[in-house]
């Protein structure tokens, strides 16, 4: 058993100080890949839960009671239906983990739920294409449903609720911000890549958005957003920044960049997350809030 | 105790000897003349040389010859026994047995002459009773009993045939008359000649002997009874009879019967002794007119026992499985393995299984077929295979209870059940959920503060199948993977759930207050950079 296995099943003595501990052993440690899926993921999922202070108390019945209610209104389960079906289809290990029921459900519920809060303030769209690439790690890694639809509905609601209201504001705010950190953090790569008239919004759009669960492979993923969970979704941003840098020197060789941009490599997490943790010290501070703001407010305007 | 030597009386053809040397066609006459002879007159039998003689006499001729060496009549005896046995057909012994008897006529026993009346009688009686049956087996069955009675004085069968001839001893008379009263009176009737008189004496002699009579005492009577059963099936009843004889039904002896039956010819001890006695021939007699529904016979026979008799008839019968019971009203019958008497009580029942009357009970039959056709609302079919109870009737498709008569009210239409208004315009009401499963003991209360884990209302809602969709799988959730669900959440609970306190207006104002950060602020979102800067600048 991990250290931070131990740690994660001690009741904390106060909680803001231990989830910072544990975020520590997450960014220092991290949760450790086991062969064995369910039991890794029993591990990663509860640690995604007490890191985004998303309880799972009553989950289940939530779920079954949202699923009762079968699919959403037809024209967004038509938008469902559309993408479930090639959602990391390309990747057999999701594919033999998650069904394509279980993402349909768990987007459906999700559409209920919104569409249950319409009344209030949410401005969340009960559907947009994405989600089912954003519902995917939490799918693959919870152990039941109920629990990645709870995680999911928490990880909209509470940390990228500016990505998925109706004109995703907050993923366009993203781009504009990806241009400046790049333009920040890797000059010449920037102007390359502007004088290709390449910008964020053409290229870093499904990766925003999808919190770069789009890219292989999906463990990885899984390792890039126990950091995020840890410390914040808008490290994604540094994040495709550091996976532009890594392929920097095919992309400033490459004829046709884009070829390399409309998909991005595989990457390995870690390197990216040393690599987007050391952006940090680069960015100045102002660049750094608004990253953090870009997920909260909706109205936030980058320049 | 008085009744035992009464006991040990009652049975007057013990003397097996006398039944012997009566149907030996060559020595009867002889017997009479030893008897008076007998020099084991004045021994009085000794109890050892009793029992010895006993046992020889059943099992080995020749121990038992050597034994009667010193007497003659003794010898002679056995040369009876033996040409008894040689004797092919039974009815020539009977018919010379009895013919004898009748040569026999007089008798020098004083005491049987004050008997001889009533004797006489009882013969007759009997052998009408013999005539009825057209049998003439009763002399050769005869023994049968004497020898019962013989096994179970068995030391006394060579000493009983000496003091037939003994005249017996006039000091032990008295005795004799009071109980061997009985015995003598049996003797007639049994033998169907007034010439048994001569050796029914031998048999009150028998019960003057305090030698048997003591060892009678110190036995247990059931443990005789048994005994006395044994031999009558194994030891015996070979030597004197013919196997066709031992195959025969009445291989028990009539006569046997019917003294028992006729209490008349009994004194009370001898009654009662005797039916213990016969008890397993009787038994066996009322047997096979059960065997064909005749549970009245029973009752009849029954009714006959006495008291202590009958108790130790009702226990065999519930051992053995054959033979037909009563408790109260209930008669078990063995050949359909039932008990019956109680036809009108289980009819009832059967009307209501049966599909066409309407029961005030809910039938037990599910109804296999449900009509497919049948819908929620549509009455008529409903009506044709739904249970009805009063006015109300069994949705067997929708699982519910519908109004035969008159509209149907949904009392649950105007409550929202769950689905907000803006849900409900949609056009997915959730009327027509088949509740599969109540879950109610899972799923703890997020909405309640009193506990974390504490049920909600919520969790009632758990079925899985959705109404208009119901066809589409996509929605159904089995209860294998629901279970799982409720397990998962459970685990979560049990590992991280102290990571999670609920928390309600008081405690934030306090966190507030407190200046303690705001675990869902974006507080966390900085760490990474303070830590970043301060490393750098370090």
């Amino acid at each position: 058993m991990s250290s931070l296995e131990k740690f994660v099943s001690q009741q904390p003595l106060i909680v803001h100080s231990s989830l910072s501990q544990l975020r520590y052993l997450v960014l220092s440690e991290g949760i450790p890949l086991s062969k064995e899926k369910p039991a890794a993921n029993r591990l990663r999922c509860n640690v995604w839960s007490v890191l985004t202070r998303c309880s799972m108390d009553g989950a289940t019945s939530d779920y079954v009671s949202l699923v009762r209610r079968g699919p959403p209104p037809h024209s967004i389960y038509s938008k469902i239906k559309n993408d479930t079906f090639r959602t990391l289809n390309t990747d057999p290990q999701f594919v033999a983990c998650v069904s394509e029921d279980a993402i349909t459900r768990c987007l459906s519920c999700f559409a209920w739920s919104v569409l249950d809060d319409s009344s209030g303030d949410c401005e969340l769209s009960t559907y947009v294409q994405g989600m089912n690439v954003l519902l995917a790690p939490i799918l693959y890694t919870c152990p039941s449903e109920p629990m990645a639809y709870q995680l999911f509905r928490s990880l909209c609601h509470d940390h990228i609720k500016t990505y998925l209201n109706q004109s995703l504001t907050g993923v366009h705010n993203g781009a504009k911000l990806l241009d400046m950190c790049l333009k920040v953090i890797d000059p010449k790569l920037s102007k390359f890549l502007a004088d290709n008239l390449l910008t964020a919004e053409i290229y870093g759009i499904p990766s925003i958005l999808t919190l770069s669960s789009c890219t292989k492979p999906l463990d990885q993923v899984c390792k890039l957003w126990d950091f995020m969970f840890a410390y914040g979704f808008h490290m994604n941003i540094l994040f495709i920044v550091a996976q532009l840098v890594v392929i920097r020197s095919r992309i400033l060789k490459s004829n046709s960049p884009m070829n390399l941009l409309r998909v991005f490599p595989e990457f390995d997490a870690e390197e990216i997350i040393r690599l987007g943790v050391g952006f940090v010290a680069k960015l100045p501070s102002h660049m750094y809030d608004l990253l953090v703001q870009h997920l909260e407010d909706s109205n936030l305007t980058v320049e | 105790m008085s009744i035992r030597p009464v006991v040990l009386e009652d049975f007057p053809e013990t003397s097996f000897e006398d039944i012997e040397t009566t149907v030996s066609p060559v020595n009867w006459p002889k017997p009479y003349k030893s008897h008076q002879s007998s020099p084991l007159k004045e021994g009085g039998g000794a109890p050892s040389t009793a029992s010895s003689e006993s046992t020889t006499f059943s099992n080995n001729k020749k121990r038992y010859s050597t034994h009667t060496e010193s007497d003659e009549e003794g010898s002679a005896f056995l040369d009876d026994f033996e040409e008894f046995r040689g004797k092919g057909t039974t009815d020539d012994l009977v018919q010379t047995h009895f013919a004898q008897r009748e040569e026999e006529d007089g008798s020098p026993f004083d005491e049987r002459l004050e008997d001889r009346d009533e004797l006489d009688t009882l013969t007759k009686r009997f052998e009408n009773k013999v005539d009825l049956k057209s049998r003439n087996l009763s002399g050769i069955s005869r023994p049968k009993p004497t020898l019962s009675r013989s096994f179970k004085q068995p030391q006394s069968m060579l000493n009983l045939r000496e003091r037939t001839g003994k005249q017996i001893p006039s000091s032990n008379r008295p005795h004799e008359l009071t109980n061997s009263r009985s015995a003598t009176s049996l003797r007639p009737g049994s033998r169907l000649g007034s010439r048994g008189i001569q050796y029914k004496n031998s048999m009150p002699v028998l019960s003057r002997y305090d030698i048997i009579r003591e060892e009678n005492e110190h036995e247990n009577y059931n443990d005789e009874f048994e005994d006395d059963l044994k031999f009558d099936k194994g030891l015996l009843q070979p030597q004197f009879l013919t196997e066709d004889d031992l195959k025969s039904p009445l291989n028990l002896s009539p006569s046997q019967y019917t003294i028992t039956a006729d209490d008349s010819l009994l004194t009370p001890q001898l009654h009662k002794r005797h039916r213990e006695w016969i008890k397993p021939s009787q038994l066996n007699m009322f047997r096979e007119p059960l065997r064909h529904n005749k549970p009245s016979t029973t009752k009849l026979n029954n009714t006959k026992k006495l008291s202590v008799n009958h108790r130790l008839k009702t226990i065999k019968q519930e051992i053995d499985h054959n033979t037909p019971m009563k408790k109260g009203r209930m008669i078990y019958n063995p050949e359909t393995l039932s008990w019956e008497g109680n036809e009108k009580a289980l009819s009832k029942f059967r009307d209501v299984d049966s599909y066409d009357k309407k029961a005030i009970i809910i039938q037990g039959k599910p109804d296999l077929k449900p009509p497919r056709e049948k819908k929620s609302s549509s009455k008529l079919g409903a009506k044709q295979h739904g249970k009805v109870v009063g006015r109300m009737m069994f949705d067997q498709e929708n699982l519910c209870w519908i109004r035969i008569d008159g509209d149907e009210k949904d009392p649950f239409k105007e409550i929202p059940d769950f689905i907000p208004p803006s849900n409900v315009q949609s056009g997915y009401p959730m009327k027509g959920l088949s509740s599969k499963r109540s879950q109610s003991q899972f799923g703890p209360n997020r909405q309640s503060l009193s506990g974390r884990f504490s049920s909600s209302a919520t969790t009632r809602y758990h079925s899985l199948s959705t109404g208009p969709s119901s066809h589409d799988s996509t929605f159904n959730i089995d209860s294998k993977t629901l279970e799982k669900f409720y397990h998962e959440e459970n685990k979560w609970s049990r590992k991280v759930g102290g990571w999670f306190i609920l928390r309600d207006a008081e405690m934030d104002e306090y966190d507030n207050e407190q200046g303690l950060p705001d675990p869902k602020s974006n507080g966390y979102m900085y760490e990474i950079r303070n830590m970043v800067i301060s490393s750098a600048r370090n």
